[in-house]
Parts: structure tokens; sequence; C-alpha cells
């Protein structure tokens, strides 16, 4: 699944170890959401969402072939 | 499980695995000196204090080494630490079921090869039923 979590951090001036501290999770899984190799649960992704101030729909994008 | 539990509950839970490593090394030691077996003692405890310093010196460098010191858990890490012990069981399995078959073949009872496998399978078939009425 695609996502905007590295660009939305970016613009924060965040690394990814500030922001796996403010949601909980690893740095490592922060890296993972933007690689797009792990796909979070949905209340992590609330979670990030609500952290960047958009809506899920906002930060994740799910392609056809992700289904 | 959420990386936010307490500060002082996480830190015990650092030194779970290590702990437990120092514990079987005594173990080990133990038993081999019980049965004289100083070298084996030796070698035993040396293998499992050396497995519980590479977990203490390398957990922060390396996230394979933390998963296995149970060190900051979250969702993804979990998730990656049940695959992890679902490969091992499948391997456990194939092995068992292998022994099982190849006493069978020499004409010998399955015997703690065969207890494993009734074990395991009771356990999957219970556990299958309680996590689909759970979940």
């Amino acid at each position: 699944m695609r996502s905007d979590v590295r660009e939305l951090r970016a613009a924060e001036g965040l690394s990814q170890q500030a922001l796996g501290q403010a949601l909980g999770v690893s740095r490592q899984t922060i890296n993972a959401i933007e690689q797009g190799r792990y796909d979070p649960s949905l209340p992590l992704a609330i979670r990030m969402a609500r952290y960047f101030g958009r809506t899920v729909e906002e930060v994740f994008h799910v392609d056809d072939e992700d289904r | 499980m959420s990386m936010t539990r307490t500060g002082e509950t996480a830190s015990k839970r650092r030194w779970l695995v290590p702990g437990l490593c120092v514990v079987i090394a005594a173990a080990y030691a133990a038993v081999f000196l019980a049965h004289d077996r100083p070298l084996a003692a030796t070698i035993g405890a040396a293998i499992m204090l050396a497995y519980a310093a590479v977990l203490v010196v390398f957990s922060r460098r390396s996230e394979a080494v933390a998963l296995l010191r149970e060190d900051e858990r979250d969702e993804r890490r979990s998730m990656i630490t049940t695959r992890a012990a679902a490969t091992t069981l499948y391997a456990l399995v194939l092995l068992a079921l292998t022994m099982v078959f190849v006493q069978l073949a020499r004409g010998l009872e399955p015997g703690p090869w065969g207890v494993i496998c009734g074990v395991g399978g009771l356990t999957f078939i219970v556990a299958t039923v309680y996590h689909s009425r759970r979940y």
C-alpha cells in the first residue's frame, strides 16, 4: 500500500525515530511503512493520520493491485 | 502490543530473554557437572552466555537481534515474531512427522516423536477452535 508518510514526516521535519516514538512504534516500522513493505493496522493508520491532521484516505492509498 | 507500555515494565522485559539464557546456562552447567562432564558443562554454559551477550550488545544495532531479545515490541514486530514462530513450527512438525515414519519404517514404535506429533496436533486443533471463537 502506498502512503504519503515520508512526505508528511519530512514536511514536519521529523526523523523516523521521532515519529516512531510519537506513535509508539519502532523506527524500523516507520521505515517499513514508508517503503510500502508493511501495511499498518487500522488503529495505527488512524493514529498516523490524526497525528498529521489528515484522514486515513489522505495518507494511505490503496491501488487496485493491493486488493 | 504497544511500545507505550510503562518504562519500568518494558525495561524488565528487555532483560527477560538474556536472564533466561543465563538460567539455561546455569542449568546446562549443573546437569553436565552432575554427570561429571566439566567440558560439556563449560561449552554448554559458554554458548548460552555468549548468546545472551550478543542479545545485550547488539540489540540496539540490529532489529533482528532486538526481536530475539523481545525488545520494544510493536505490531509489526509482533507479526514478525508470530511468522518466525510459525516457520519454526513447520520445521518441527516436518521433523517430527519424518521421524515418526522413519521409526515405523524401521518396524519400531514412534516413541517420543509420536507424542510430539499427537500433542502438537491436538494443541493446533484446540488453539484453532479457541482463536476462531475469540476473533
